[in-house]
């Protein structure tokens, strides 16, 4: 075989070897996605039924919005004094809220509890996530986490 | 033989991309749940907490809770077998909601339980997880 023909021949094996290897490595990547998609179950099952969420009610909104603003004067007229205990509990260890988002209410025999999740710093600049409840009867906060 | 050794690397190749494939579904399957982008950002293991506080399970609790002291883990055990001995039944868990902060996630449940009296409650329970582990309830 000529030095040309060899040198072609020798290429067309090179390009079929790299052409090979990313195709191997493609298929592989396809089979560890398929592999985790299958072995990979999520949360289990929960044998308990759950509830239907509902709406944010309103005084809760009102409630979050004053934490997040800061707006001490409007929270004392919000809560009682045992409830703001409760609601200082429940944001513990944040010192400083820059951020509250409800994630979701249920309602069961008239009584909605409100989740929400504050995010702020704390007094050592840690900055941190909580979770809290309101509890909201009648339109009234009754009761925090 | 000689083909097998000829095939050699491309099997290696497959087996190495499999492996890549397989993590970084899990990583892209964990960013996208948390942040509630696909699924309902529930964790596994607030799930699976749940379950073992419902079903009073003191092996699943533990499993799920930090690596603390000996003291700590018997005062653990002896609430769950405390639990286990009272009536209560369990009638519904919800999944509220949550957020995540770095490896901080928080979780938030409304359970509904029944107590031998007939009488029914509902309360609320936020779980924080740190790198998988319930580190607070309340």
């Amino acid at each position: 075989m000529s030095s040309t023909a060899a040198i072609a021949a020798q290429q067309t094996v090179s390009h079929a070897r790299a052409w090979g290897t990313i195709l191997c490595l493609l298929v592989g990547l396809v089979l560890g996605v398929v592999v985790h998609a299958v072995t990979d179950q999520g949360p289990a099952a929960s044998p308990y039924p759950s509830i239907q969420k509902t709406d944010e009610p309103q005084i809760a909104h009102d409630v979050a919005a004053a934490v997040l603003n800061d707006d001490a004067r409007t929270l004392s007229t919000q809560l009682s004094s045992d409830l703001l205990k409760q609601l200082g509990e429940a944001l513990t260890p944040i010192a400083d809220v820059r951020k509250v988002q409800f994630v979701g209410a249920v309602e069961d025999q008239g009584r909605v509890l409100s989740a929400y999740v504050a995010q702020g710093k704390s007094t050592q600049g840690q900055e941190l996530i909580v979770g809290f409840v309101l509890q909201v009867r009648a339109d009234q906060v009754v009761g925090v986490n | 033989m000689g083909s097998l050794r000829r095939l050699s690397p491309f099997i290696s190749i497959l087996l190495v991309g499999a492996l890549a494939g397989y993590v970084m579904a899990a990583v892209i399957g964990i960013v996208l749940q948390d942040n509630g982008l696909f699924g309902s950002g529930e964790s596994s293991a607030a799930r699976a907490y749940m379950l073992g506080l419902l079903q009073r399970d003191p092996d699943s609790i533990a499993a799920l809770r930090p690596h603390g002291d000996v003291v700590q883990r018997a005062i653990e055990f002896q609430s769950a077998e405390q639990s286990r001995q009272a009536t209560m039944r369990p009638l519904s868990l919800t999944y509220l909601g949550g957020g995540t902060l770095g490896r901080l996630s928080v979780h938030i449940y409304a359970v509904g339980m029944r107590a031998s009296n007939g009488r029914d409650q509902f309360f609320p329970l936020a779980l924080t997880l740190v790198g998988g582990k319930v580190v607070r309830s309340e």
